[in-house]
């Protein structure tokens, strides 16, 4: 659009007179007065010839892209875009919201402040809510503020709140003035009310203060800043001061969790944050902060604003990465420095797994940390011109555990992996076999100096793996209405896995890397897609229908293994290992239906079976059922050798469902249900009802879980901000 | 029976040879990044194609960002602990011809892997071989999404 | 001011009651100079004197009117210059005053030289439209006060 107070002035009216002596044009009669982003309708316009200003009466309009302002009188300054408006509206159309004002000031492009003034979003003479205030100062762009703020609906004074804040067209949705109120047997009346501050353009905060009538008060702050595409954070701090301790008596039963240790202390908090940091020369460093101080804290603060789910979304969207899940009592501290180049990656990272449980219980903690960790990749890279490629995965780590035991040990651990691949093809078949020696050498400090496992030690394992695999494809012209042509493609893959045995009494074992029970098997898979081919107006669209995968393990190491406890569950002798399939069927856009499942072969029972059905969206109506159910290997085993049934069975069987629709066209009905089959309990039903009229909504759940009873209200002023999205999405 | 072998895979553009990038980690775990190129690799490889992580000179090059990498409870018990979680990795995928013109993208990729937990102990290593999983699981879906025209 | 007049032709009738210039007509008075096809002079009180400046009273302009006036430039189909009022009034064309990238157009402007105001009407079908470009002097055609 032209610069304003450079752009040339337009004006057309009826009739036009020059006054010389004060400067001014004085036009009449439908005067219309524009400078390219800016447009003046009046009846009557005198225009300042030096100062570039618009004097308009009668019938006035003022419109921009952004708005359209209807008043008695305006007077417009050109360049500076400011003037004032008497007995005026302005509408603000990216968020359909209307300001009315006896006198309001437009200060420049995007910003109006006015002395008294009523807002609301909804359209039409008596609005269905509005919101009388003094003093109001808004930001087209950001936020909108405001003293002496009357919330009214239908004409009666609904809230008062000395001071006002609310976001205008910033996208993120919380939004102070619809406090969440709700009531549960945990925490009694219970008022989130979140408050935003935004500290110019790439920095801004939310408080939150949330009272409980059973427990307090629990204050937060959230602070988010992004100093450049790569250099951004996420910091949140909250506190309360409980007034309910859970001491594991049945009268204190609400205030805490079955199966979780007692929470006996009264000063709960939680700090996280997650920060990535540009450091130049390709270095980035990236940090994880969790420390929160109690392990029943995440679960009892789990919804609404400020809770664990809208930080974990907030964390996912902002930062690409998110916290350990709620129910998790050992949780992720991290700071790494990485540099990548071309197919190399260094990072030097100190891990601290923070075990909430050990840390507020006071107890033993022999969680295992990694201060520092040294970890360096080379992907597979082709080795010069030669066939061969060559990989390299390697690491130093220090690791520590606070108190040692007699089975935990720390100390110092290197390793390098070493492998080379030398891919070729015969006929229709990929070859692509692997080799390599990984060296480790320890050097460990155990409880017991006298230990075994105490002092260096060094091995050398090495392993060889092959993939055989070929694929062959069929083209079908269907010329049905779902698909043009179908192509079915089917890809069998022979693995053979070799690598030597650490043996466990000898060597050290912290993780995965050095957990060397020695491989020597073979795997047939079988991987098979049905796509379908639909030519419509522009590019053709693909769908993979149908893909299926099988695939059975015959374990050499076992089979050839004497001593009944070196098998795998110490038993039974079962080198087959179980038969696993899976199945994703998907026909149309947003309709999918999954299966995957192992059979045991010996048990001839499923060891593991998980269906699910998911039709629909989240924004529109959604129906999904997930069926998961385990069985351990050793409960079945233990029934068909009739040994004696242990109680710490690994064994699950649980219902996962979520129905959202919307019934006519205002309600939306959204329910949830999870259900513990083997235990046979249910463990979460709920159901939420919102109505959604033109520039409000109002919303209830009711939600009964082995965690909380409640139910929940609130009200979203549409425009002016509303409830963190995050509530129903758990 | 009307088969016929796929052999050298079918690219698209007429690519024959790929250099896979070691692509940009917004995640926590800094192996993730070579490992998802590696993974990517492998399947191409086992699909006939020629390929190698970091190389020039090919005719197609895939560069892509690994954008969100999130865990979540998927199973929980009566006591509401929870018992399986998945994690999983979206990622966005891009193959471009010699001179770099884009003929095929994928704005949103992901790979999963479900991991059973034992509620109050230290999932971390097992949240880490899931993370091993969800990668091939990934490089899989990359592979299945590039070779899908026909 | 001085009236300056020269044209190709000048026919008046045979007692002097008015003359009649025709053929690129060019009128100064004051600093500015008016051009047109035809140019009638009226004069005060019926007074005839032909070809004579003295007593003029109306100057009727007709035909590619202009009036340049320091940068600034008037056109029109007619135009009335009442120098008793010093008020030129112009008429068909649309009249149109340009000055610098600035313009000003209607059915009928009326420029007072004296007081510098100026008043445009519009008709039904032409608009009064002024465009005006800042930083311009604007469209007024009043010599200084020096010069009288």
């Amino acid at each position: 659009a032209p610069t304003p107070g450079k752009a040339p002035v337009n004006i057309t009216a009826d009739s036009l007179a020059h006054d010389a002596a004060k400067g001014v044009y004085i036009a009449e009669g439908n005067v219309l007065v524009t400078d390219g982003s800016v447009t003046l309708h009046a009846d009557h316009v005198t225009y300042h010839i030096q100062e570039g200003t618009a004097e308009a009466e009668g019938n006035v309009r003022l419109s921009s892209d952004e708005e359209q302002v209807t008043a008695d009188t305006v007077t417009y300054a050109m360049e500076s875009q400011e003037g004032t408006i008497t007995n005026g509206t302005v509408f603000i159309k990216s968020r359909n919201l209307w300001i009315r004002g006896a006198t309001l000031e437009k200060r420049g492009e995007n910003r109006y402040t006015a002395e008294k003034v009523s807002i609301t979003t909804c359209d039409g003479e008596d609005p269905d809510w509005s919101i009388t205030g003094r003093k109001l100062d808004i930001t087209i762009e950001g936020y909108g503020t405001a003293h002496h703020v009357m919330l009214k609906t239908a004409g009666l004074p609904v809230i008062y709140t000395p001071y006002l804040l609310f976001p205008v067209k910033i996208k993120r949705q919380t939004g102070l003035l619809a406090p969440l109120v709700g009531y549960s047997s945990r925490k009694g009346l219970d008022i989130i009310q979140p408050l935003f501050v935004t500290m110019g353009d790439s920095m801004d905060a939310t408080v939150y203060t949330n009272y409980m009538t059973e427990r307090g008060l629990r204050e937060g702050v959230e602070f988010r800043y992004m100093a450049s595409a790569l250099s951004r954070g996420i910091f949140s701090v909250e506190g309360l001061d409980d007034q309910k301790i859970d001491d594991g008596t049945s009268a204190n039963s609400d205030y805490g969790y079955d199966g979780s240790p007692d929470r006996t202390n009264t000063d709960r908090y939680w700090f996280r944050g997650k920060a990535d940091q540009e450091l130049g020369g390709g270095f980035k460093a990236k940090l994880d902060i969790d420390w929160v101080s109690d392990q029943d804290y995440l679960r009892e603060f789990k919804d609404g604003p400020g809770g664990f789910d809208a930080t974990q979304d907030e964390m996912e969207e902002f930062m690409g990465r998110t916290l350990d899940d709620y129910t998790d009592t050992v949780r992720t501290n991290k700071l790494s420095v990485t540099k990548t180049t071309n197919a190399f990656t260094a990072s030097l990272s100190g891990i601290w797994n923070d075990d909430v449980v050990a840390r507020s219980q006071d107890t033993e903690d022999s969680t295992l940390q990694q201060l520092p960790t040294l970890t360096m990749t080379q992907s597979r890279t082709a080795l010069g011109t030669t066939p061969f490629q060559v990989s390299v995965t390697g690491g130093a780590t220090s690791f520590y555990r606070e108190d040692l035991t007699d089975a935990l040990y720390d100390g110092e651990r290197t390793y390098v992996l070493p492998k080379i691949y030398m891919p070729f093809k015969v006929g229709a078949f990929s070859v692509d076999p692997s080799a390599g020696v990984k060296g480790l050498w320890w050097d460990i400090d155990t409880q017991d100096s006298a230990d075994a496992l105490s002092g260096t030690h060094s091995a050398a394992v090495p392993e060889f793996s092959t993939d055989i695999s070929t694929e062959f494809y069929r083209i079908f012209n269907t010329d049905a209405d779902w698909a043009d042509k179908a192509r079915h493609r089917i890809k069998p893959t022979l693995t053979y896995d070799w690598q030597d045995r650490l043996e466990e009494s000898e060597y050290p074992r912290f993780d995965s890397i050095d957990e060397i029970d020695g491989k020597n098997q073979i795997t047939l898979k079988l991987d098979s897609i049905l796509t379908s081919k639909k030519n419509g107006e522009g590019l053709p669209v693909y769908r993979d229908l149908l893909t299926g995968t099988i695939s059975q393990t015959y374990d050499i190491q076992e089979e050839q293994e004497s001593d009944p406890t070196k098998w795998r569950n110490g038993l039974t002798q079962e080198p087959f290992r179980p038969f696993y399939a899976e199945l994703i069927f998907n026909p149309a856009m947003n309709l999918s239906f999954k299966f995957d499942g192992t059979w045991s072969w010996y048990e001839s029972e499923m060891l593991t079976q998980n269906t699910s059905l998911i039709m629909g969206t989240e924004e529109t109506r959604l129906f999904s059922i997930s069926h998961r159910k385990k069985r351990d290997p050793l409960e079945s085993i233990h029934e068909s050798l009739n040994i004696t049934p242990s109680t710490s069975y690994e064994s699950t069987n649980s219902l996962v469902a979520r129905f959202k629709t919307d019934l006519f066209d205002r309600i939306t009905l959204d329910c949830d249900y999870e259900r513990d089959i083997e235990e046979n309990e249910d463990i979460k039903k709920s159901v939420g009802v919102t109505y959604t009229s033109s520039c409000w909504s109002l919303f209830t759940r009711y939600e009964d879980s082995t965690d909380d009873t409640k139910i929940v209200f609130g009200v979203e002023l549409t425009g002016l901000g509303g409830f963190d999205s995050s509530y129903d999405a758990n | 029976c009307g088969y016929q072998f796929t052999g050298r895979g079918t690219l698209p553009g007429g690519v024959s040879g790929l250099c896979v990038a070691v692509p940009e980690n917004r995640s926590a775990d800094v192996r993730l990044g070579p490992m998802v190129a590696s993974a990517v690799v492998s399947e191409a490889i086992s699909a006939g194609a020629d390929a190698a992580v970091g190389c020039t000179g090919r005719s197609g090059s895939l560069t892509g960002e690994i954008r969100t990498v999130s865990t979540s409870t998927i199973t929980r018990n009566s006591d509401g602990d929870s018992t399986e979680e998945r994690v999983t990795i979206t990622a966005s995928f891009r193959l471009a011809d010699e001179d770099g013109a884009v003929i095929w993208q994928r704005a949103s990729v992901t790979g999963t892997e479900t991991y059973s937990v034992t509620p109050g102990s230290d999932s971390t290593s097992s949240r880490n071989a899931a993370l091993d999983e969800a990668a091939e699981d990934l490089a899989e879906n990359v592979w299945a999404g590039l070779t899908q025209r026909f | 001011g001085e009236v300056g007049i020269s044209a190709d032709h000048l026919t008046s009738d045979s007692q002097g009651r008015y003359a009649l210039f025709s053929g690129n007509v060019r009128i100064t008075r004051d600093g500015a100079v008016l051009k047109a096809d035809s140019v009638q002079l009226h004069y005060e009180d019926g007074k005839q004197k032909g070809d004579t400046t003295k007593g003029l009273s109306l100057i009727e302009a007709e035909g590619n009117v202009t009036m340049d006036f320091e940068e600034k430039r008037a056109t029109a189909d007619k135009a009335m210059y009442d120098l008793r009022k010093e008020e030129v009034t112009l008429t068909g064309g649309p009249p149109r005053v340009v000055s610098g990238k600035s313009t000003l157009t209607g059915k009928t402007i009326v420029i007072n030289r004296l007081t510098g105001a100026i008043k445009v009407d519009s008709g039904n079908s032409t608009r009064v439209k002024v465009r005006l470009v800042p930083g311009e002097k604007g469209f007024s055609f009043t010599p200084d006060k020096k010069d009288k």
